[in-house]
């Protein structure tokens, strides 16, 4: 168990980390997902130990380890570039930290082999890192971290750099070799796709602070503000009586929300033949599984929806909407 | 179709580039190197060998050679132990005045020999402060001053490189549980090791070609290839042995390149150079056996010239600026023929031109080196371009000096009492220096990015400004403060020089410190003191400018 | 793509270029006006050349009457240390750098006399030179200027201190007494040092003076590269801290040690331990202007150079009829009976003294 008690670090007046506590079981993965320059980096690096903390304290299984530095924790980081040291092959990567605590040559190549098959990529071991494609870069920097055994895999935004199609299909390949591994591990990202692929729960930092956490699922649908609902990719954020009426047009619960905003998912409103709500398209762009709209809808007001594909609708047309409950959140405003 | 892409470079694009600093190796180095040899080869028009198996066999000649090396080689080996951990805190860590420490780093390298050589002498003389280590005459003395001298060339290159890499490569390996020193030798250490090189051949270089602190500090016991060179040129006036023992120095330069060549390239990659992550950070506890280490080295740059300063500062009775009054006044020796202004403005002018001409060709050079030609053929001329501009830095001072004299002496190349070649002589010097300290970071840049720019339309010299020019910056203000200071220091090369009479600061401090009397002593080390501020200024305000460049990358 | 990349140049990046830029057109005008200066060189007699050692000085105003007495400009061109300088013209045989010279000494007059570099002066030699010129057909070529004494000095105030009585002669150097005491710079790369090898090799003979130097070896001798070392560090009233109290110099070097507000130097010269140098000048063969060439050679032998050569360069006028200064007068004899010695000679043998005497002092 990883607990991180009121972490703060500091650089000269700014505080990039701000009383962050967290625990984390083992064998889980925790995505801290946030913005660009909220700290989420910072907080990795300080749980890694290669920051100093202004105050708090880190404890593995109970123990501080402020004492102990970044190499004797047992942990392994990976970043979004790789960060493979391009001096040594693909296997000599992989095999480094099996080399520093000194285990026989045969065993290290054996578990190279193994390790490599695991990302995928048998038969690599030879290959210069800069002879490989940012994907492959990564899947070796993962193999890398995973030959350390790591107590806590620490993950630097490990796919951010890679093209979408590919993020997607190593996100689903890196949750799985997390769990089959049982790879306890730390994961900050700004993608909350990626969080919600790769983590059992998941926390949201804006400016130092860890503003919501929980399992991912139920941050996923229950953001703890506006901001984090935005910023979970809800598109639109609506109060008074445009909210109520969603709400029962999804069939959720209205009473008791008022003063609290209501947060829409672009997914959460689809063209039906017969929904409860009515709207004029104002526009519609082809996506690849479906067409997203921009519309004018009675008693709401502007809102995005979704349609299927086979849908031709033209700016001025007059639909019908469905609206899905599970993409609303109820905010406090 | 980039022209200087590393695919499509046609031939003509890199000969008209190369033409210019060819031309200058050729005239000014290769000439007079070869009428030197020819002297001595060719004594009446005739091929005369008879003086290389006499002077291959004596047995001073395997001596002096196995002295000059394995000095060279030591020297080189010590200069890089105690300048690492001083590069580390100066470009890895920040701390108040981090810009004068860097400063004072590089104020030995303009100090004039012979004055280093009494200052060296009166910390190690008998009845000096050191005295009793019994250093004074002994080969530890002479290493000493390799370290003193070159202290700077490894602190600049390395550091340079090492302020830019990227700290999350040694994260990654922390991380996986690697000490610090695990972290150092795998990650680090493989990242440094072309700036690395670079600096151990540069100082080689410059260790193996010292002269005048060997003589002074060697008490004549010990005797390297160039003083042999210099005795046997200035003194003998005999050709032929000289010219043996210059082809010997040459071949052993050569070999010391290629070697260095090749373990550069091997380790040359396209660094990554580190965005803010790279950023210095404030020391922390376990920096301290680092900055231990860099004190020292600090120390040891300080001590002979916080001895200078102080002698500067002393007469017999305490404390007085009475030879700094009369450094100002030219008719107080007649040694000094000009005021210290004056001769400060010779040096300046001079060191100017120097540092233009070397800035100019070194740049060119090493854009030229730092291309990747596809076939071997290309690599091949491309490493052998590279170690030609090295060698003017292994070939004895006399030889060229004298060379100078006997092969421009007839138009169109009727320069030999020029006022250009002194400046000519310095920049030779500090060209190979610049080419060092920009070539590994013109190397560094990712040539894809020249190719988007060119597929944006700009042509090869505009997509190759438009890349390479921002990184740049910092690398070519530090060799241009170093060109300055290599410049204003330099006095060995153009001591061989027959020179208009406008005397620079060394030639002043040399005049000096030739004459009888305690005030003739006292100004020379005023004298040496003042070189020293300017220098230090000078260098200073360079890395104001580094610093401002920051925001370029 | 203009703005483009102008925008992408930060305003440090335009500062630093435009430094640079600056830093190069300040080049180029300081050079462009020496070609201006050196254009004179090739278009006319009007200027003369005068290759010299790094020592030579001379006070402006006395420079300057060369340029109104003659009408020639005067170009001063440093070559090196005596040594240096005369290989200079050796090796530039034919072709000349100048076309006059001053200060071949003694040790290497036969040097630039064989190879033929010089040519005849013509200078009428005033009174007290002619005993200080070469002998035979030399003295037609190499007009004698200045001479200086290289001797043995002493720290007397150290002396008096410790109640030793000071060395007199160089067989005094060997004596135990004194062991330890004396610094002198070595004579393969130093021109006083190569001056007192040949004192000893002419006091002692040709087979004599190893024998003496293995016996100053034995008394330890300390051996440094250069003049200003041995002086500067090793001697005690050098103005280090040295801690050799008896010193290879000049005869000339007393004066500079008197102390200030007092009229009596602290130190003194042996003067049965000197070995007299002569400085030459002459007219460069092939030089382009012979004429102002011979000019020069007259000019140095004048009066007002005569004078001038104490204070300036430390070495004493040839001619017998200028006034030494007062201080000189007084607290710088030059010896009665110094070791002289034909320059054919030393010309004949440097080169096998040289090395046999680095064999047995320096080891």
């Amino acid at each position: 168990m990883l607990t991180v008690e009121g972490v703060s670090v500091r650089f000269g007046d700014t505080v990039a980390v701000d009383d962050v506590s967290f625990e984390l079981a083992r064998g889980e993965v925790l995505a801290v997902l946030g913005p660009s320059g909220c700290g989420k980096s910072t907080l990795l690096r300080a749980v890694a130990g290669l920051e100093e903390l202004a105050s708090g304290s880190v404890l593995l299984e109970g123990r501080d380890l402020a004492d102990v530095p970044t190499h004797r924790r047992g942990f392994a980081l990976m970043f979004q570039d790789g960060q493979l040291f391009a001096q040594q092959s693909v296997a000599e990567n992989v095999g480094y930290a099996l080399r520093l605590r000194r285990m026989p040559a045969a065993k290290v190549r054996a578990r190279v082999a193994e390790l490599l098959e695991l990302v995928g990529l048998p038969a690599y071991g030879d290959r210069r890192p800069g002879t490989l494609s940012g994907g492959e870069q990564q899947r070796v920097a993962l193999a890398r971290a995973l030959a350390a055994e790591p107590r806590v895999l620490l993950l630097d935004e490990p796919l951010s750099a890679l093209d979408r199609s590919l993020r997607e299909r190593l996100a689903g390949d890196l949750r799985d070799i997390l769990v089959r591994t049982g790879t306890t591990a730390l994961l900050v990202t700004h993608d909350h796709d990626e969080a919600f692929t790769v983590a059992d729960r998941m926390g949201v930092m804006f400016d130092g602070r860890l503003v919501q956490q929980g399992p991912t699922l139920q941050v996923w649908r229950e953001p703890a503000d506006e901001r984090t609902a935005r910023f979970l990719g809800f598109h639109h954020v609506v109060t008074g009586e445009p909210a109520r009426r969603l709400l029962e047009a999804g069939g959720r619960e209205a009473d008791g929300v008022e003063g609290c905003a209501v947060a829409v998912r672009r997914s959460a409103v689809w063209v039906t033949d017969d929904g409860p709500l009515a709207g004029t398209v104002r526009d519609a762009v082809a996506v690849t599984d479906a067409v997203r709209l921009e519309l004018d809808v009675e008693g709401v007001g502007p809102l995005e929806a979704l349609a299927a594909q086979s849908a031709r609708l033209e700016p001025g047309a007059r639909v019908r909407l469905k609206v899905y409950g599970t993409g609303l959140a109820v905010v406090p405003r | 179709m980039s022209l200087l892409g590393r695919r499509a470079a046609p031939g003509w694009a890199l000969a008209a580039l190369a033409v210019l600093p060819l031309a200058f190796l050729a005239v000014f180095f290769l000439l007079p190197l070869g009428g030197m040899l020819a002297r001595g080869f060719l004594p009446d028009g005739t091929l005369d060998l008879s003086a290389v198996g006499e002077v291959l066999g004596r047995a001073r000649t395997g001596r002096v050679l196995a002295f000059t090396v394995g000095m060279a080689a030591a020297g080189t080996v010590l200069t890089l132990l105690l300048g690492m951990p001083l590069a580390y805190v100066l470009y890895r860590l920040t701390f108040p005045g981090r810009a004068l420490v860097r400063a004072v780093v590089v104020m030995p390298f303009v100090l004039p020999t012979v004055v280093v050589g009494v200052m060296f002498r009166s910390l190690l003389a008998p009845t000096g402060a050191l005295g009793v280590l019994g250093w004074d005459g002994s080969w530890v003395a002479i290493l000493l001053a390799y370290v003193f001298f070159n202290l700077a060339v490894v602190v600049r290159t390395v550091g340079g490189t090492w302020e830019g890499l990227d700290s999350r490569a040694e994260d990654s390996a922390r991380a996986l549980g690697a000490t610090p020193w695990q972290v150092f030798r795998t990650v680090t250490l493989p990242a440094l090791t072309p700036a690395m090189v670079s600096a151990a051949t540069l100082v080689f270089l410059f260790c193996s070609t010292a002269f005048g602190v060997v003589l002074t500090l060697g008490g004549l016991r010990y005797g390297t290839i160039e003083t042999e060179i210099y005795l046997l040129t200035t003194q003998f006036l005999d050709l032929q042995a000289a010219a043996v023992l210059s082809v010997l120095q040459l071949v052993a330069v050569v070999a010391m390149l290629a070697v260095a060549a090749r373990t550069r390239t091997r380790r040359e990659q396209a660094l990554r150079r580190g965005g803010a992550r790279s950023a210095a950070r404030r020391p922390r506890s376990h920096d301290i056996p680092l900055l231990s280490l860099a004190a020292l080295a600090v120390g040891f740059v300080l001590l002979p010239v916080g001895s200078l300063v102080w002698r500067s500062l002393h007469d017999g009775d305490g404390w007085t600026l009475r030879y700094y009054r009369l450094l100002g006044d030219p008719g107080a020796t007649p040694a000094l023929r000009v005021s210290v202004t004056d001769a400060l403005g010779n040096s300046l002018r001079t060191a100017i031109d120097a540092t233009v001409v070397a800035v100019v060709l070194g740049l060119i050079v090493a854009v030229l080196v730092s291309r990747r030609p596809s076939t071997r053929r290309g690599r091949r001329l491309v490493s052998a371009v590279d170690g030609a501009f090295m060698l003017p830095l292994g070939i004895s001072a006399v030889t060229i000096g004298f060379g100078f004299l006997i092969t421009l002496d007839r138009p169109p190349l009727d320069l030999r009492s020029s006022a250009v070649l002194v400046p000519i002589a310095q920049a030779m010097v500090a060209l190979p220096l610049v080419v060092r300290l920009v070539t590994p970071v013109l190397r560094g840049v990712d040539p894809r990015l020249r190719q988007a720019a060119s597929a944006l339309g700009a042509g090869p010299f505009r997509a190759a400004w438009t890349v390479e020019s921002p990184v740049l910056v910092r690398p070519l203000l530090a060799a241009t403060g170093f060109a300055f200071a290599v410049s204003l220091g330099e006095f060995g090369a153009t001591s061989f020089l027959a020179r208009p009479d406008r005397p620079t600061v060394p030639v002043l401090i040399f005049d000096l410190i030739g004459r009888p009397g305690a005030d003739n002593l006292g100004m020379a080390l005023a004298a040496s003191v003042v070189l020293s501020v300017v220098t230090v200024g000078v260098m200073g305000v360079v890395e104001r400018l580094r610093v401002a460049g920051v925001g370029a990358f | 793509m203009h703005h483009i990349h102008s925008t992408r140049l930060t305003r440090s990046t335009r500062l630093a270029l435009t430094g640079l830029l600056t830093l190069g057109l300040a080049g180029c005008t300081l050079t462009g006006g020496d070609d201006g200066d050196d254009a004179a060189v090739t278009t006319g007699p009007a200027e003369v050349v005068l290759v010299t050692h790094d020592s030579f000085t001379l006070p402006e105003e006395v420079l300057a009457s060369f340029t109104d007495e003659t009408g020639y400009a005067l170009d001063v061109r440093p070559s090196g240390d005596a040594g240096t300088m005369t290989n200079t013209l050796v090796l530039t045989e034919g072709s000349p750098v100048g076309d006059a010279v001053f200060g071949i000494d003694t040790t290497f007059a036969s040097r630039a006399l064989d190879a033929e570099v010089l040519a005849p002066h013509g200078a009428e030699l005033p009174g007290g030179a002619e005993e200080h010129a070469l002998e035979g057909e030399g003295a037609e070529r190499l007009a004698p200027v200045s001479y200086g004494d290289v001797c043995v000095n002493v720290d007397d105030t150290w002396f008096e201190a410790e109640g030793l009585a000071p060395p007199q002669t160089l067989e005094d150097l060997t004596d135990p007494a004194y062991e330890g005491l004396f610094v002198t710079p070595g004579a393969s790369t130093s021109s006083p040092g190569l001056a007192f090898l040949l004192a000893t090799v002419g006091h002692f003979g040709e087979d004599g003076w190893q024998d003496y130097w293995a016996d100053l070896v034995a008394n330890d001798v300390l051996v440094t590269s250069g003049w200003s070392d041995a002086y500067g560090v090793d001697f005690t009233a050098g103005g280090g801290d040295g801690d050799r109290p008896v010193v290879l110099s000049y005869a000339s070097s007393p004066p500079f040690t008197i102390p200030e507000g007092e009229d009596e130097p602290t130190t003194s010269a042996l003067l049965d331990t000197c070995f007299r140098q002569v400085e030459y000048a002459g007219v460069l063969e092939g030089a382009a202007n012979p004429e102002g060439a011979a000019a020069l050679v007259e000019f140095l032998l004048s009066e007002e150079v005569q004078a001038a050569v104490p204070d300036a360069m430390y070495v004493y006028p040839v001619r017998s009829d200028v006034e030494l200064p007062e201080v000189w007068a007084q607290w710088a004899d030059v010896a009665d009976e110094p070791v002289e010695m034909d320059p054919a000679d030393i010309e004949e043998h440097r080169e096998e003294w040289v090395r046999e005497w680095a064999d047995i002092a320096t080891g």
